[in-house]
C-alpha cells in the first residue's frame, strides 16, 4: 500500500493573484439577474432607512415609512437567500460540467465490489451537480462495456426528453477517460457500439 | 469539532483522470495541477475515506490497521498536494501577469550558407544583409529589458547562422552575460573557427550544433550535401577548445530509429550533451517531406533507449525527453506556454516576436528602430501581445479547460498551432498524442526516475 510517484511543487512556486478559475461550464452561470435585483433593492432601502430613522424630530406617519422599509429590506433580504435555480448562459456546457462532475464523484466514492447506484437521488442531497444546465434532474444508466458493468451520467438535453438527439451523456470510453471524449450525443441502446467503434 | 475536521479532510478531490495498468493507478488532477501513482490497495483506501475518519475505515478493515504510519504518511503527501476537500472548491486561476522574461531570443541575421528542409525561419531567409541589428542596437535592447528580464534568463541566439557575423555575436553575447544571462548559440556548426571555439570556451558561450544525424546521408538529407563534413569539423574545433557543446537532433520518422547511434556518435566526438527534440509542423517543414513523431512513440522510444543504455544518460538534460520530465515532475501552474510573456524575440531587422516559433507577420509587436519605441508599453499594452496572452491561457474557457493535463502540456507550440491551423490560441494539433505522451511520461517517472535528469532551461 503506498505511493509510488507523484509530482511535486517546484522549489520555487510561481507567485499567483487571484483571477478566479473560469472553467467551461460551471462557471458559465451568467443570469445573475434576480440576485443582482436584490443586492440594488437591499442597497437603495437601507440608505433609505437610514436617512429616515437618523433624523431627528420625524413624524409618527414618517416613522411608520421607516419601519415599513425596515420590514421590506427584511423580506429581501430573505427572499435572496433562496437558492434561486441556477441559469446559464450555455446550458449545455454546464449539463456537460456537471455530468462530468456527477460520473468522477461516482467513480471516486464507489467501493470496490459496489452496486452501481441506480438512480442520483442519495446523491443530489450532498452533491450539488446532479441537475444540468437546464436544472432538470439527470439519469444515471448502467451498461455492459467489454464484460464490465459501466456506467452514463445522462442530461436530457435542450428539449427534456431522455433518448433523442441533443442527449448529453458522459461515459467511461475506457479504463483512460479525457474530458474531451465526455460527451457523445447518442441512444442509448446504441452506447456500447460507439464505444466499440472510438476504439 | 476535532472529529469533524478530520473527517471533512479526508474527503477526496475526484481526480480528473484515472489510469489503471497492471496493479497500479494513475490518478491526475488538473487543477491543482497533480499527479499520482498509487498501488491497487492504496487506491482502494482513498476510494473508502470518502469524508469518513480514517479510524473509521482502518476499523473496518483490519489488514490495513496494522500499516496504520505508513498510510498516515502516504496521506499526509496527498494532503499537501491539496488533493483532499471538497470538489466544489474553485482552485484560482495562475497569474497572467508579473512574470518575468526567461529567454531573450534573437535572430542575428537572415543570412545562412544552408537552406536546411526544416528550418523553422526557412521562409525568411535572405541571400544579403538587409538592414541587420547591429552590436550596438542589441545592447541598448537588452539594457531596456533588463527591468523585465527573470534573474538569470537564457539568451538565445539563432538566424540564419549566427556565426557568419561572429564578432557581433561575440560582443551580444558577452552583453547578455553580463547582465546575468546564459548565452547560447545555435549554429549549423560549418563556419565554426578556431578564434571562435577558443573565444566561445573563453566567455562561456554554449554553443548548439544542428546535426540532423549521425551519418552524412541522415544528416544531408536535410542539411544539404556536403554539409555534415563541415558541421563534425566544426564540433570537432569546439571540443578540442573545450567550449560547451551541444549537438542536437530534429528527430523525424527517417532518423528516429537511429537516435541510439545518435548518442554513441556525441560520446566519440566528446560533446557536453546530446539533443533531440521533436520536428514541429513549422518553417521549411510545413511542406510535409519529413514525417513528424507522435510525442508518445517519440518519448516510448527514448526511454527504451535510455533503460537500455544508461551511459547516455550524462549527455541528455535539454532533450524533449528529459524537458517532459522535469516539466511532469512538478505540479506548477504556469499560466501559459509562455510565449509572449516569459519569451521574446528580436528579429534581425530589429522586430519584436513573442516567441522563436510566433516568428509570423500576425505576431509582429513592433520595432525597436522606431521613432519613440517603448518596451514598456509595448510590453504591457501592445495589442497583438494582449491578443494572444488571451488566446493562449491555459484557463480559457474554450479552449482547454476540462484537460487533466493542461498544466504540463502548455497547449503545445502556440506557434506551430498558428502554422497548422491560423489560431495559436487552438489546441495543439497533435493534442491527443501530447496527452498520451504527458500520461505516458508519468507512467515512466513511476517506474524509472532516475532515467530522468532535471532539465536545464532553454526555450
Amino acid at each position: 500500500m503506498q505511493i509510488l510517484a507523484h509530482s511535486v511543487v517546484p522549489p520555487n512556486p510561481v507567485p499567483y493573484l487571484h483571477l478566479g478559475y473560469i472553467s467551461a461550464g460551471a462557471n458559465a452561470r451568467t443570469t445573475q439577474a434576480p440576485g443582482y435585483l436584490f443586492i440594488a433593492s437591499g442597497i437603495v432601502l437601507s440608505a433609505l432607512l437610514g436617512v429616515i430613522l437618523i433624523r431627528k424630530g420625524i413624524s409618527p406617519a414618517t416613522r411608520r415609512v421607516g419601519l415599513a422599509l425596515l420590514l421590506v429590506s427584511i423580506l429581501v433580504f430573505t427572499l435572496s437567500q433562496i437558492p434561486w435555480p441556477s441559469r446559464y448562459a450555455h446550458p449545455e456546457e454546464a449539463s456537460q460540467d456537471h455530468a462530468w462532475k456527477v460520473y468522477k464523484r461516482i467513480a471516486v466514492t464507489r467501493k470496490p465490489g459496489d452496486p452501481i447506484p441506480s438512480d442520483l437521488q442519495a446523491l443530489s442531497k450532498i452533491f450539488p451537480y446532479t441537475k444540468d444546465g437546464w436544472n432538470r434532474e439527470m439519469h444515471i444508466a448502467t451498461y455492459q462495456a467489454k464484460g464490465k458493468e459501466a456506467y452514463a451520467i445522462i442530461s436530457a438535453g435542450q428539449d427534456g426528453q431522455f433518448g433523442t438527439g441533443d442527449d448529453i451523456a458522459v461515459i467511461e470510453g475506457s479504463l483512460s477517460h479525457y474530458p474531451g471524449k465526455r460527451r457523445a450525443n447518442l441512444v442509448l441502446q446504441e452506447l456500447t457500439d460507439s464505444i466499440e467503434k472510438e476504439k | 469539532m476535532a472529529l469533524f475536521t478530520k473527517a471533512h479532510s479526508w474527503r477526496l478531490t475526484p481526480p480528473d483522470l484515472v489510469e489503471e495498468r497492471d496493479e497500479l493507478v494513475l490518478l491526475v488532477w488538473g487543477d491543482l495541477p497533480y499527479w499520482s501513482v498509487v498501488d491497487r490497495e492504496f487506491h482502494a483506501l482513498l476510494c473508502a475515506l470518502d469524508g469518513r475518519g480514517l479510524d473509521q475505515v482502518l476499523s473496518e478493515q483490519p489488514a490495513w490497521r496494522a500499516q496504520r504510519r505508513e498510510i498516515e504518511t502516504q496521506l499526509e503527501v496527498l494532503r499537501k498536494a491539496g488533493v483532499f476537500g471538497t470538489p466544489e472548491e474553485k482552485t484560482p486561476a495562475p497569474p497572467l501577469y508579473g512574470t518575468k522574461i526567461e529567454n531573450i531570443a534573437i535572430n542575428l541575421t537572415r543570412r545562412c550558407n544552408l537552406r536546411c528542409k526544416f528550418c523553422y525561419n526557412l521562409p525568411y531567409l535572405t541571400k544579403d544583409d538587409t538592414g541587420e541589428v547591429s552590436a550596438e542596437e542589441i545592447g541598448g535592447y537588452l539594457r531596456i529589458l533588463k527591468p523585465f528580464q527573470a534573474k538569470h534568463p537564457t539568451f538565445t541566439v539563432l538566424g540564419g547562422e549566427p556565426l557568419l557575423e561572429a564578432d557581433k555575436l561575440l560582443a551580444a553575447c558577452e552583453m547578455a552575460i553580463r547582465q546575468g544571462c546564459t548565452a547560447l548559440v545555435s549554429t549549423n556548426g560549418t563556419q565554426v573557427t578556431d578564434d571562435f571555439a577558443r573565444q566561445a570556451a573563453k566567455l562561456g558561450l554554449q554553443v548548439q550544433v544542428s546535426l540532423d544525424g549521425h551519418t552524412a546521408k541522415l544528416n544531408d538529407a536535410v542539411r544539404g550535401k556536403g554539409s555534415f563534413d563541415g558541421t563534425v569539423a566544426g564540433i570537432r574545433r569546439l571540443v578540442a577548445h573545450k567550449a560547451y557543446t551541444i549537438i542536437s537532433q530534429v528527430c523525424h520518422r527517417g532518423n528516429l530509429p537511429h537516435l541510439g547511434a545518435y548518442y554513441r556518435f556525441g560520446q566519440t566526438l566528446g560533446v557536453n550533451e546530446v539533443r533531440f527534440i521533436p520536428l514541429k509542423c513549422l518553417g521549411g517543414a510545413t511542406t510535409g517531406e519529413f514525417a513528424a513523431i507522435p510525442l508518445d512513440d517519440l518519448l516510448q522510444h527514448a526511454f527504451t533507449l535510455f533503460k537500455s543504455h544508461p551511459e547516455f544518460l550524462p549527455l541528455t538534460g535539454r532533450d524533449a525527453f528529459s524537458i517532459l520530465a522535469t516539466t511532469c515532475r512538478f505540479s506548477s501552474r504556469r499560466p501559459s506556454c509562455g510565449t509572449g510573456l516569459q519569451t521574446v524575440l528580436l528579429d534581425a531587422d530589429g522586430t519584436l516576436y513573442p516567441c522563436l516559433n510566433t516568428n509570423h507577420p500576425a505576431f509582429r509587436i513592433a520595432n525597436i528602430r522606431e521613432p519613440g519605441f517603448d518596451f514598456k508599453r509595448t510590453w504591457l499594452e501592445s495589442p497583438v501581445l494582449t491578443d494572444l496572452r488571451r488566446r493562449t491561457v491555459l484557463f480559457n474557457p474554450s479552449k482547454h479547460a476540462g484537460c487533466p493535463v493542461r498544466y504540463w502540456c502548455l497547449g503545445g507550440c502556440r506557434g506551430e498551432n498558428h502554422a497548422v491551423t491560423g489560431d495559436a490560441g487552438k489546441p495543439s494539433p497533435d493534442c491527443t498524442s501530447l496527452r498520451r505522451g504527458i500520461l505516458e511520461m508519468f507512467w515512466m517517472l513511476a517506474e524509472r526516475p532516475d532515467l530522468a535528469k532535471p532539465a536545464v532551461k532553454i526555450c
